[in-house]
């Protein structure tokens, strides 16, 4: 299969898509009961836990320029061990797409389509997640570049619409449930991030592997900036009691939005803002676990693999029975521990590349 | 041997092999053509009646009766004979000046070297005087109206222009109609077309390359460029998808542009058909080639994009102000035209509370009574619609735009107050239908009614969300779509430098750079 090359931009779409469309879901609620009216800058802690790791990756792929983050794991740790590595992130990217997927689905099902079972929204998501996988990378990045302007264009207009309910006194306490939850809370729930590891699986799609380090800071900022964004208007929207219970409090924000006759009907715009950034974000992840998976089994013809790969997303999203075991076990999990698997090779891939492979590497290249 | 469990073992399909335009570039162009090919070269022979022997088994006289073999005897004893299609020579000058020069002119005529060469140097006095000496080319010149003169002794033919058919007159443009350009359209004839680009584009450097398309068929083409601005790779790449065309039925620039397109399965069309010579001449400016057929009255150019296709040949025409102003109408026109039946369906079925009470009421009301299920009603009237379009363009003009008429009119009123469909339905199709007319490529237009049935099933089966689905899936296959190695959607998808005058019209002296997405050699277009 072609892989074919993308920009720098079209790689910070893919990624802010892949990282922010999850604070579209349950998550919202779920920050604010963590960790009260400080929700929205303890994201900004986590970004920049994400971030420390993501330094750890990009010194790896600097230091094996033209080569991707699963090509570097086969390098530092070994074949057979850089292997689970790639199938750790295959893993775990595949139950992040499979769990905000489902998230996505019973929102849908929520507030949009109250009559339309579960397995027919997430057969339709799963067709086009699987068409789009066939075009390869270059088309995705392509798409959500397109896509992603007209995406924070819309996002933009349904925050300045929705001006009208915000009321800063909700912000406080400023500190939340106190300063070292906050901060305990941020570094835990840094897993929000995790996605930015497509960075070093989509490296050698870029026309130079060392500009992933810059593509992912600024994935990062620019994630945490939507992120905090929204964390900021849903708290100073609600009231922390009426905040903690929305499953999708930014699509309540929007559908309260008044401006005369005709703008108080900005739910379509949402829709649309919603649907195509979680399409966007979650091809990614899924493409991305494709990725590693046929890296793990030297793969090279990918299409029979996202075939495999959408029936098993399929089964494994449908798998769970409830949308109250979804928000109450499921996604607290992928949040408190989901930065085991996300970060864990990139931790193991770095010890073994800076205590023992780094002077060897150093050695070589000096002489 | 093919077993029955073969079926569930996956096998790795062959590669295709790709076309991708390169930054760097070589000239190495002008390689093979299908009439060098080795197997097929028969050289006549110097024996004049094993070559009328050849002649009329190839052109299968006397069954084939439009082909004339004139025999005579040139300085007076020596055997010949000339060749030639009835109405496709000018007769005057065969009889005139050819017969009588060879005839008499040639009576006592003393020849020192090759009688050939004396005949082509003093004696005949045609334009155009070629010396061939193998079949498969003598005959491809006969049919497009050479006369071919075979001489008793000599393994070399004479090929004498004496082309003269009727042809119509250049008119004005009947699809791309403009109210500032040009007033002229191509026509069939294949030479009349060239001329009126060259007229048009006075650059020494505007090349002309001659080609035959298909296995018999005899087609002749003709592959316009300007040296120096396009990409040399696209001018190879053209030639090599021609060379590879073996069809015997190749008729038009239509279907040659279905033989060498880069994505059959793509519903965008993947070169761009006009038939006005200002919008080739423009095209041929920003590094593009024309691909001109025999017998089409319409030019290719490739390679191109969307925006090649959403722009009109009169918005360079246009002060920028107004240009902008209907680009954003087309603009508009476009997105109605995918999306509006579709959004009103997924309103309407999924989304009621989005529609506010007044607007839910008058709708609700002019629905009541309405028989058939909303998915069908609009189904049934945009079919209708297409219908009275394809019939109205099929009849002649004045019985056309009464049937477009009786069909809009008469029958919408009459369905609505029969009660089979609701008024705002027929306000929804034909919004949509008259969207559907800005747009100025007719291929684009046929690509985009096709969209809207794709959009109308996804907002009945899921309302926006389905929509949403649909979009996520249209653009996808758009962004990976190529014409020529080139992305159908830039210079947006990706975001490439250019004029900056893709949606919205700038002042014309600051759009000075040749579309960056066709990798031309001069990507200014002044300096």
């Amino acid at each position: 299969m072609d892989e074919g090359k993308i920009g720098n931009i079209e790689m910070i779409c893919l990624l802010v898509n892949a990282i922010a469309c999850k604070a579209f879901f349950t998550s919202i609620a779920a920050v604010v009961e963590k960790v009260g009216t400080a929700g929205w800058y303890m994201t900004m802690i986590s970004a920049a836990v994400s971030m420390g790791v993501f330094s750890l990756m990009y010194m790896l792929i600097k230091a094996h320029s033209g080569k991707n983050i699963l090509e570097i794991y086969d390098e530092t740790v070994g074949k057979k061990a850089g292997k689970a590595l790639a199938l750790i992130s295959c893993l775990i990217l595949f139950l992040s797409a499979s769990i905000t997927l489902r998230e996505f689905t019973d929102a849908t099902n929520v507030y949009l389509l109250h009559e339309t079972p579960p397995g027919f929204i997430v057969g339709m998501f799963i067709l086009a997640m699987t068409v789009v996988c066939c075009l390869g990378i270059e088309g995705l990045g392509r798409l959500a570049k397109l896509l992603s302007y007209i995406l924070l264009f819309n996002f933009l207009v349904v925050m300045i619409l929705s001006y009208q309910r915000i009321e800063i006194y909700r912000l406080y306490p400023l500190l939340g449930y106190g300063l070292g939850n906050t901060i305990k809370n941020g570094i835990v729930r840094s897993s929000a991030y995790g996605e930015i590891i497509l960075a070093g699986v989509f490296a050698k799609a870029l026309n130079d592997t060392k500009d992933a380090g810059k593509i992912g800071y600024r994935s990062l900022i620019l994630g945490g900036l939507v992120i905090a964004i929204i964390l900021f208007a849903v708290i100073a929207s609600f009231p922390y009691f009426i905040a903690i219970e929305l499953a999708d409090p930014l699509y309540i924000m929007v559908s309260l939005v008044q401006h005369g006759r005709f703008f108080q009907r900005v739910e379509v715009i949402f829709i649309f803002t919603w649907n195509l950034s979680t399409l966007i974000g979650l091809t990614a992840i899924f493409y991305g676990a494709i990725n590693c998976y046929c890296h793990a089994f030297n793969i090279k013809d990918k299409k029979p693999i996202i075939i495999s790969f959408a029936i098993s997303i399929y089964l494994t999203t449908l798998i769970i029975p409830s949308i109250s075991i979804v928000l109450d076990y499921v996604v607290p999990n992928l949040r408190d521990y989901g930065w085991i698997g996300f970060y864990s090779p990139i931790f193991i891939a770095w010890i073994m590349w800076f205590f023992f492979k780094r002077r060897k590497q150093t050695y070589y290249e000096k002489n | 041997m093919k077993m029955p469990w073969d079926i569930f073992i996956y096998k790795e399909r062959p590669r295709k092999e790709k076309f991708e335009l390169l930054e760097t570039p070589e000239d190495d162009s002008n390689k093979v053509n299908r009439a060098t090919e080795p197997e097929k070269q028969a050289y006549i022979y110097s024996d004049i009646k094993s070559n009328l022997k050849r002649i009329k088994e190839d052109f299968k006289i006397p069954l084939n009766s439009d082909v004339i073999i004139r025999e005579l005897k040139v300085c007076g004893y020596i055997d010949a004979f000339l060749v030639f299609i009835d109405g496709l020579t000018d007769k005057k000058i065969l009889n005139e000046v050819v017969l009588d020069n060879l005839m008499s002119g040639t009576r006592g005529m003393d020849y020192e070297e090759d009688l050939i060469d004396e005949i082509a140097d003093k004696i005949i006095n045609v334009g155009i005087v070629k010396k061939h000496n193998l079949f498969d080319e003598i005959e491809s010149m006969v049919t497009n109206g050479f006369c071919a003169l075979f001489i008793d002794g000599h393994n070399k033919c004479l090929l004498l222009e004496l082309a003269k058919y009727p042809k119509r007159n250049i008119e004005k443009p009947e699809n791309e109609k403009t109210i500032r350009g040009s007033k002229e359209s191509f026509v069939e004839d294949l030479p009349t077309n060239v001329s009126m680009l060259r007229r048009l584009f006075k650059n020494k450097n505007l090349i002309v390359e001659y080609m035959r398309i298909g296995a018999e068929s005899n087609i002749g083409c003709a592959i316009m460029y300007v040296n120096g601005i396009i990409n040399p790779e696209i001018v190879k790449e053209i030639k090599k998808r021609i060379n590879k065309v073996k069809s015997e039925s190749i008729l038009g620039s239509g279907m040659l542009e279905q033989r060498i397109e880069d994505n059959k399965w793509m519903i965008f069309p993947q070169t761009l058909n006009t038939e006005r010579p200002d919008r080739a001449a423009s095209l041929l400016m920003e590094g593009k080639a024309i691909i001109m057929v025999e017998g089409s009255p319409c030019v290719n150019a490739v390679p191109i994009t969307f925006f090649d296709l959403y722009h009109t040949s009169e918005d360079n025409n246009l002060r920028w102000y107004y240009g902008s102003f209907i680009s954003l109408i087309r603009l508009l026109g476009v997105l109605m035209a995918v999306f509006l039946p579709g959004f009103y369906i997924a309103l309407v079925l999924y989304s009621q509370e989005m529609i506010s009470s007044e607007l839910l009421a008058s709708i609700a009301g002019a629905r009541e009574g309405v028989p058939f299920p909303t998915i069908a009603e609009l189904t049934i009237m945009e079919v209708a619609f297409e219908l009275i379009r394809e019939a109205s363009s099929r009849v002649p003009g004045t019985i056309g735009e009464t049937l477009g008429i009786v069909g809009a009119l008469i029958l919408g009123q009459a369905a609505v107050q029969a009660g089979l469909v609701s008024p705002i339905l027929i306000i929804v199709v034909a919004a949509s239908g008259i969207s559907s007319f800005v747009i100025p490529d007719y291929s684009l237009s046929l690509a985009i009614r096709i969209t809207r049935f794709f959009f109308i099933l996804m907002g009945y089966l899921a309302g926006f969300y389905g929509i949403s689905i649909g979009m996520f899936i249209f653009f996808g296959l758009m962004c990976s779509m190529k014409s020529f190695g080139v992305p159908f959607l830039a210079p947006i998808a990706p975001k490439l430098r250019t004029s900056s005058d893709i949606i919205l019209a700038k002042p014309i002296d600051t759009m000075k750079y040749r579309p960056d997405e066709a990798n031309t050699l001069k990507k200014q277009k002044k300096k």
